[in-house]
Parts: C-alpha cells; structure tokens; sequence
C-alpha cells in the first residue's frame, strides 16, 4: 500500500475503483470482445479519476480484469518510470492493493501505452493497451455508421489506397506506429498506436491482448493465438523498422531504440525504449 | 448462325415514389450485352431516380431489377444488403454527372483507377500500378500524371478519368448519369468519340442518361423517352428520332436547335 496519501480512504472505494456493476458491464465487453476478434465492442465508459486521453480506457479494463493475487505491471513508451505509468501503478496500488512490479516476467496483467515489451509475453498474461482512437477506418471514413457497415460487410479497400499511394509517392508505407492489421482473417482493427515493430508480436500471441477507447467507448480484443496480419501488398510485403545502431547501454540489437539527445552538438545515443528489458539486460551482464 | 446476344438486365415494372410524388412508375425494358440504350427527358422525368434504383442506391417500392450473373439471373433488390455490397462493385458501374461525386479527389489519379480493383479483391502492387497505366492510356491522359491528384485535373480530363475508373473492373452493365454536361462542346465530342470507342472495343452494355438529344443520337442503339415518370415512347434511335409518334417526343425533338 502506498503511504502518499494524507487522509484515510480505506473501504470509502471498491476495489480497483470501478462499482461492481460497471466492472461486470466491462467485462461482459469483454468477454464478447475475446468472441469475435479484432471487432469493436461498445461499452459505458466512466468517468476516471485520470483525463481522458490519458488512458482511461486501459485503466477501466485492467480495473475490470484486476484480482487480488495479480501482479501489475504499467508502461508508458516502453518505460516504468514515465510520468503517467507511475501514476496508474500506484493508484491500482492503492485501490486495489495488488502487487506491482517493473519485471515483465513476473507480471500477470501489463498495462501499456505505445509499447509491447520485448521480452515474449506467457500465456499466463493479459496485455491490456490504452487506445485513442479504436476505428482504423477513421482516417478515411469520418461517418461511423457507413465504418461500421465496411466491417460488416469486410470490405476494405479503401485501406490499401492509403497504401498504394505511400507507395507511388515515396516508394515505402509511410505509417510507422498503428499500423493497421487483419485479425483472424476477418476484422480490421487498430493495434493502438505501438510502432509497427510490435506488429510481428501481436501475432500468435501467447498472451491474451485487451485494448480499451475510454473517449470512444471501444473494446476490442485479439485472442491468444490468433493470427494478425498486417495489411501490406504482395509485391510489397510487410516490414519493421530497422536499426543500424545497437543499445548504449545494454547492447541489445534486437530492440525498439529510442534516440537521446547528449547535448546542443548533435551528439546522440540509442537506448531500449523498454527499460525493463534493457535493465535487466544489464543485471544478468554485471552477475555473469 | 449467329451467336445469341445475351440478355444482360431486365426491369420489370419498376416504381418509385417520394412521399407522394412518383419518380418512376412502372418502367419495364431489357438490355443486352454490347448494347447502348439511352434515355431522355425533361428534368424532373425520373431518369435519374431509375439509374439509382438500377445502380442499387435507392431501393424501388415495387418491381424487379433482374441481372444476369455468370450462370444465373439474380435479382438486385431481392438480395441481401451484404451479398448487394459484394455484387454491385464488379458488376455494375455509375459514371456521375459531377466527375467530382464520382472521383476520391484527394488520392491520386492511379489511386482513383486501382480503388475498385483493390475493393474487389487486388492485392499487387505492380499489376495495380499497370492496370492504371493502361487505363489512363484509353482514357487519352498521359501516363506521367498518374501520381497527380485530380483536383489539378480539367473538367474533361476529371470525367475521363472518372470514366476509367468506372471501367477498369470490367462492369457487366456501365450507368451514365449525363455524362457530358457541364462540358464545353469540343470536350464533349472528343468524350463521345472515347465513349463510342470503349463500348465497341470492351462489349459492355450502356445506360446513357442524358438531356441531350445529340448524344443520344451519337451513342444510343436505343431510346426510352421518358416523361413524368413513364416510358411514353422505345424504340431504335433513328426510329424514335425521326419518327416520333408521341406528341411530346414530338415537341423534344422539334426543340433541337438547327444550326
């Protein structure tokens, strides 16, 4: 239990926040959500103690999903010590008195923000991402009720005009974070905005991935096991992004590197955008 | 012996009405493949209503739209919405007025061409990308403004693209709602020349709704005169044209300009 806050609370809220009510609301999302892969389930979003934007939509589901035996994890770009992952540990830390850690691995519920750790997730997790924008017709199609109608009858060619033309006009796709993917062979869904590097994971996942639009009141979710294919053409297939450079300080040459400025003369170096990995990269380094 | 033309769309009594003014009552005719059938009248006769209720946009309050499918006749409106969705794109295509309705403006020329291929199910770029070279070669626009966006198109030029567009899927049945209005009259011509051309050259079926007796008579094979929501007069084009029997084909055709 965190000690941070200055008046007693204890028992004024249910645990991990949200009624009982509302969470089995949410979970009944859910659960349909797991149903039928990759499509967009509505739900009553609540008001959350966080501003909309800021991950309330994670914060709701992970509030649904929390028991009291789980471990949680909370990362914001990869990182544990942002700003925003710090504080929704610890409020779940306070309404929910669960364990926290920083470790991937012991961790039962992760919740994340642009990121999926590096470190293969186990079928014994649930990955659950905070997403912004839940429809990945919208950038073409503003009406919702004519996006709807394209799921239901799955015809989207209107997404690869979006990738025809980055083609003719710079030769590559230019999208390099929510990139969007297939789910199952039957829905188009938006992976939230994880750079396309993370793609790849989200394939035949072990672990169950649960994304939740607060502002937009969407569930949906990929199943373990669940083939995800990134849209892309056949003489133009699918890529990640690549690094020449390796991490500064861990070494790693096969993770997501976020660029650090030194100083005012350009020097830069490349760091793990996942701390955790990369720290323990380094404990495992400084033990051998 | 003479192979036998196929029979590409049949209406049987078709009607329309808003509220309580009737946009289309009863029309009935049939189309064959290669074949252009045009229909005129005054604004306001139904014509464009009938296009939309053939080109599945609006649904009629009563009778039957029978397209021949491979080896099947199928009836548009008595589909449901999913398999109409999956049936319209292929096979059949509305050319607007407006090349502005018709066209993405804001994605590029090839982009506009390869759109349908990729809604029906295209998934290669390169082949994408040769498809719209080849149709923009039909066309008459040059091959080099395939990444060109066609808001920076002419009028003449947007319509010709709408109509590769429109083409390039290889429709059974092909709907023009006045395809040249809006259009100075050298454009128009060099259109009804491509036009005339496309028909013969690809053996699709045409619809040319227009107001303009002159390209009814340059394109059509056939003329449906309508007025007021009813077929009063069909028959070949040079029949009905210079022989019209009803009194207001009469008038119509009286009131073409001489020059």
């Amino acid at each position: 239990m965190e000690t941070d806050f200055t008046f007693d609370d204890s028992g004024v809220y249910s645990f991990a926040y949200l009624d009982e009510m509302t969470k089995r609301m949410i979970r009944r999302a859910i659960l349909k959500a797991v149903a039928v892969p990759g499509y967009q389930v509505p739900f009553g979003s609540r008001e959350m103690p966080l501003p909309p934007g800021w991950g309330t939509g994670g914060l709701q589901v992970t509030a649904s999903i929390l028991g009291r035996d789980d471990v949680l994890k909370v990362i914001d770009q990869g990182a544990d010590d942002t700003t925003n992952a710090v504080s929704i540990r610890r409020f779940f830390a306070h309404v929910a008195d669960v364990a926290t850690t920083e470790r991937t691995g012991d961790a039962t519920v992760i919740q994340t923000r642009h990121r999926i750790p590096e470190r293969p997730l186990t079928e014994d997790q649930i990955i659950v991402f905070q997403v912004p924008q839940p429809e990945a017709l919208r950038r073409f199609i503003p009406h919702e009720a004519v996006a709807r109608k394209l799921h239901a009858f799955g015809r989207y060619g209107i997404m690869y005009v979006r990738l025809y033309e980055d083609i003719s006009r710079l030769g590559h796709v230019a999208m390099s974070a929510d990139y969007p993917v297939m789910v199952n062979g039957r829905y188009l869904a938006s992976p939230s905005p994880i750079p396309k590097f993370d793609n790849p994971k989200l394939h035949r996942s072990r672990a169950l991935a649960l994304f939740g639009a607060g502002r937009e009141r969407r569930i949906h979710a990929i199943p373990p096991f669940t083939d995800v294919k990134s849209l892309d053409f056949a003489d133009h297939p699918f890529t990640v992004q690549h690094f020449e450079a390796c991490c500064s300080l861990c070494g790693a040459q096969d993770s997501y590197l976020d660029e650090i400025l030194l100083d005012d003369r350009g020097t830069r170096a490349f760091v793990c955008s996942d701390t955790a990995y990369c720290a323990e990269r380094r404990d495992e380094r400084t033990a051998s | 012996m003479k192979p036998k033309v196929r029979e590409i769309l049949r209406v049987k009594h078709l009607s329309k009405t808003f509220g309580r003014v009737p946009a289309c009552s009863a029309v009935s005719f049939s189309l064959r493949q290669g074949e252009v059938l045009g229909i005129v009248g005054e604004s306001g006769s139904g014509k464009s209503t009938l296009l939309r209720c053939l080109a599945g946009r609006i649904e009629p309050d009563d009778g039957n739209v029978l397209i021949a499918s491979d080896d099947h006749v199928v009836d548009l409106w008595e589909m449901d919405e999913a398999s109409r969705e999956q049936f319209l794109p292929t096979t059949i295509s509305l050319i607007h007025q407006n090349p502005r309705d018709g066209l993405r403006i804001d994605i590029s020329a090839g982009g506009n061409i390869a759109e349908p291929l990729m809604a029906a199910g295209s998934r290669h770029y390169g082949s994408l990308r040769a498809t719209a070279l080849e149709w923009l070669e039909k066309v008459d626009i040059e091959g080099r403004r395939i990444d060109d966006l066609p808001e920076i198109f002419s009028g003449g030029m947007q319509q010709r693209l709408q109509i590769a567009r429109g083409l390039a899927t290889h429709p059974r049945l092909v709907l023009m709602d006045e395809p040249t209005g809006g259009l100075d009259v050298s454009v128009q011509a060099k259109l009804l020349d491509l036009l005339r051309s496309l028909v013969r050259e690809l053996g699709i079926a045409l619809i040319v709704v227009t107001h303009d007796i002159g390209v009814a008579r340059l394109l059509a094979d056939r003329l449906m005169v309508m007025q007021c929501g009813r077929v009063i007069e069909q028959g070949l084009t040079d029949q009905v044209l210079d022989d019209p029997h009803h009194p207001y084909t009469q008038l119509l055709v009286s009131s073409i300009l001489q020059v």
